[in-house]
């Protein structure tokens, strides 16, 4: 006999149909039933009105596609959790162990995200009757990545759930968040448990109590070197420390899991900029901001001032998380400025106040995290004003162009 | 002498199922049909009842807000149906077509008596046989207020897009009607009359029209439509109007004023990716969709949709072609399911944007059917709606104000010029009605205002 399993797989969706509709069963289960169905099938809605047709993007492509644009950093990262961990501990660092190891720290900690904020999104999606944001699963993916890969589980449940419920669900979901959801859950973290995403103990995937570790491992992260390091010679105190721009670049640095390499973060801002899906005007604005504010902090740093004052502007595009927040955070399309040169100016602004926080702020030796969520709340102001430009020149327009 | 227009922002439809460049001669419909929702704004006081004989031209609705502006019967025989939806909604007043046409007469005229009209005759002439509902005004695209002098006018004379009936090729022939409805239309108005004609226009009823402003209009879809065309070249300002007309619908005007009858003639194109004979047919005005898709269409469930696909009206298999449409359009019913689709490249699927593999290998023409291709979603995408947009607004802030109700806001951001194109919402990713929106919040400034 010739059965199609997928002609059959859909029938029986199709028959289960009747048990979650209004009055059935599982009345109250529609949401998970429409997402299970919709991601297996797309749906057969057809257009009520004009236009008759309809562009092929949705919301579940565009999703896929930037958890797709997410992966390499998730892959370089991983590899790199495991080299640190292999190198801390002088055991032999051959590709296959490094992303074997770097795998096992990672893998655990994005199922948990993925695990316990989809808990809060079907739950959400019943009680409210909506159906399930594909949101979610960029949310998911992206805020284990700002992670050391020591966190202990239990936080990045709590993170993910704060950062999904109070971060985006609590405004209406998807779409109608002021703040970046992976942010608030990583900034809810941060502020919380410090101890657990700060300082110089958490970047490398060892424990310093069982493990034994080279002589000399130190563990900081190069932004803690510079920030520890006095006057102009950062540089050398950064080659010192063993980190050269070879290694910032391809990411053979301890940080968050998925920061550390920048190649990676390019292969992705390439897709999302190929695709459309991400803002190139957004990237480019916060690299330029950035540079710009390094060149004046360079210009204005004195004798005695940290080192960090003098790192050049290139050295922090490739430390911490400059460019994994500019290409997948700061682009968010929800949270981010929605007019064109309103994303420019959103831009500049994270670009520069991320120098300004690492430079000035001896609190925080890195700003990317609340520098995008300080533009996230300035967004709609930024727009406002744009817009208010856009007023007076359609106006202008309107009083020159008449016959 | 002629300027050229080149529209930059829009949309070239790679939709398949282009008509051919030829006119035949489609059988006498039996039924014709009135519909007063083709007609924006306009509020109708029925005249007539079922079973009553009509001639062409018999008054069959007026206007509840001025008396003048009738709409008459397209053809002569019984109405057989007055058809009427949710609320008693007027939706259809059908004509059931008897023998010969018979004609109410309103008197016709030599050319010279036609040129030598004043104002005031012209406009009592055209009210009292209908031929007024042929004159739009923008803004809010409905029937002309006789009492207002607009600013200008426009006549439409571009097809609105790849699948419509081009006044190119329907104009030739007409040259003297077309002309004579030129001279009337400056009439009308004390400011300039344009007359928008496509880039390649070669027909001499365009290229040898005298005593207008001719534009040549370039560009994607929607550069074909009279509401982005007015933005471009004659904006109407606060407080005032510009009327238009599209070409056939001025060759009908011209023809009603010259032999004193109702000119029911009408080109329509049949198109789009389920159509089988694809070409241009003479036929009546609000003639049955039946009369031209009858053994032109492939079988199976069809969406028939009279006007563009882009924001033309779905009909029955039963239903009229509209009062102001010179197309139909016929395409699939979109039902299939696709598994795991947006795990798949996307190597058959049409988008705007770069996220199917089809995007980067540039396929000339898609099938498209009615699938919604997703599901309903909040707002998330941000600036793919403007850089669609052919009259500069910022369709997603737009809808914004819209749904806040806010009238100012909405009058700054421009919603007035909105051509009502229907890209916004082919592109929105979230598949929201942006174009819907917007027009709530005209109907709202219409209502307010």
């Amino acid at each position: 006999m010739n059965v199609n399993p997928i002609k059959l797989l859909e029938e029986k969706l199709e028959a289960a149909r009747p048990l979650f509709e209004k009055g059935g069963k599982f009345e109250i289960f529609f949401p998970l039933y429409e997402a299970k169905e919709t991601f297996l099938f797309s749906p057969a809605t057809v257009t009520a009105a004009g236009p008759h047709v309809r562009d092929a993007l949705d919301m579940k492509r565009l999703m896929i596609l930037v958890v797709v644009a997410i992966l390499p950093t998730f892959f370089a990262g991983s590899y790199n959790v495991g080299l640190q961990a292999l190198a801390a501990q002088g055991l032999p660092t051959d590709p296959v162990s490094c992303m074997l190891k770097g795998l096992m720290a990672t893998v655990p900690i994005v199922i948990v995200s993925y695990a316990a904020g989809g808990i809060w999104e079907v739950l959400f999606a019943v009680v409210r009757r909506h159906e399930i944001n594909e949101g979610f699963l960029v949310t998911g993916l992206l805020f284990p990545l700002t992670l050391p890969p020591s966190i202990p589980l239990w936080m990045v449940a709590l993170g993910i759930s704060f950062g999904v419920v109070l971060g985006k669900e609590v405004f209406g979901g998807t779409g109608m968040n002021v703040l970046n959801p992976a942010l608030t859950a990583r900034a809810f973290v941060f502020f919380a448990y410090p101890a657990a995403i700060s300082g110089d103990k958490v970047w490398t995937w060892v424990n310093p109590a069982k493990d034994k570790l080279v002589d000399g491992y130190s563990g900081a992260t190069p932004l803690l070197v510079a920030a520890g390091s006095k006057g102009p010679q950062v540089v050398a105190a950064l080659t010192d420390a063993g980190f050269t721009m070879k290694q910032a670049f391809l990411g053979s640095i301890p940080g968050s899991i998925g920061e550390t390499s920048t190649l990676a973060c390019l292969a992705g801002a390439y897709i999302l900029v190929a695709t459309g899906v991400g803002s190139w005007r957004i990237m480019v604005s916060c690299v330029a901001g950035a540079l710009g504010m390094a060149v004046v902090m360079n210009a204005a740093a004195g004798p005695e001032s940290a080192g960090i004052m003098f790192l050049p502007g290139v050295w922090h595009l490739m430390l911490g998380g400059f460019m994994f927040g500019t290409v997948f955070m700061a682009t968010d399309p929800v949270s981010a400025a929605r007019t064109k040169r309103g994303k420019v100016i959103y831009g500049l602004l994270i670009g520069a106040l991320v120098i300004l926080i690492r430079t000035v702020n001896p609190a925080y030796p890195e700003g990317m995290m609340l520098a995008i969520l300080f533009l996230n709340i300035l967004a709609p102001l930024i727009d406002y004003a744009v817009m208010q430009g856009h007023f007076a020149k359609r106006k202008a327009w309107r009083g020159a162009s008449n016959v | 002498m002629a300027s050229t227009i080149s529209i930059r922002r829009g949309l070239d439809l790679k939709i398949a199922g282009r008509p051919a460049y030829k006119i035949v001669d489609a059988p006498r419909p039996a039924r014709t049909a009135l519909q007063p929702g083709d007609f924006r704004y306009f509020r109708p006081r029925l005249l007539v009842r079922e079973g009553d004989a009509v001639k062409a031209g018999t008054p069959l609705l007026e206007s509840k807000d001025d008396a003048r502006v009738v709409l008459v019967s397209p053809a002569s025989g019984t109405i057989e149906q007055i058809h009427r939806g949710e609320r008693r909604k007027l939706l259809e007043i059908v004509v059931a077509l008897a023998g010969e046409d018979a004609f109410e007469e309103f008197g016709a005229l030599d050319d010279s008596d036609a040129r030598a009209l004043t104002r005031e005759a012209l406009v009592e002439k055209l009210l009292k046989g209908g031929a007024w509902s042929l004159i739009r005004r923008r803004p809010f695209a409905c029937i002309a207020n006789p009492d207002e002098r607009p600013q200008s006018v426009l006549i439409c004379a571009t097809p609105q897009d790849a699948f419509d009936a081009d006044p190119d090729l329907v104009l030739r022939g007409e040259e003297k009607d077309f002309q004579l409805g030129l001279d009337l239309a400056a009439k009308l108005t004390d400011g300039p009359v344009f007359l928008a004609v496509p880039a390649n226009a070669v027909s001499p009823a365009l290229t040898a029209a005298t005593g207008v402003r001719t534009l040549r209009f370039s560009g994607p879809y929607p550069a074909g439509d009279p509401a982005v065309q007015i933005y471009h070249a004659c904006p109407p300002k606060a407080k005032e109007s510009v009327w238009y007309l599209r070409a056939q619908d001025l060759l009908a005007l011209a023809r009603f004023v010259r032999t004193g009858r109702v000119s029911p003639e009408r080109v329509v194109a049949l198109g789009g990716p389920a159509a089988t004979e694809r070409q241009l047919f003479r036929t009546r005005l609000g003639a049955s969709a039946q009369s031209l898709t009858e053994g032109r269409c492939e079988p199976g469930e069809l969406r028939l949709v009279s006007g563009s696909v882009m924001n033309g009206r779905k009909i029955p298999r039963t239903g009229f072609i509209g009062f102001y449409d010179t197309a139909l359009f016929a395409l699939k019913e979109g039902r299939e399911r696709e598994f795991l689709s947006f795990f798949r490249p996307g190597l058959d699927k049409y988008t705007v944007s770069s996220t199917c593999l089809s995007s980067f290998l540039g396929k000339a023409e898609y099938a498209l059917d009615t699938n919604l291709q997703g599901s309903l979603r909040n707002f998330v995408q941000s600036g793919i709606y403007e850089d669609v947009c052919p009259v500069g607004i910022w369709p997603d802030q737009t809808a914004k104000a819209v749904m806040a109700g806010d009238i100012e806001e909405m009058e700054k951001h421009g919603i007035l010029d909105c051509a009502d194109c229907g890209l916004c919402t082919f592109v929105c990713p979230s598949k929201i009605e942006v174009g819907a929106i917007l027009r709530r919040g005209i109907d709202l400034i219409r209502k307010e205002g």
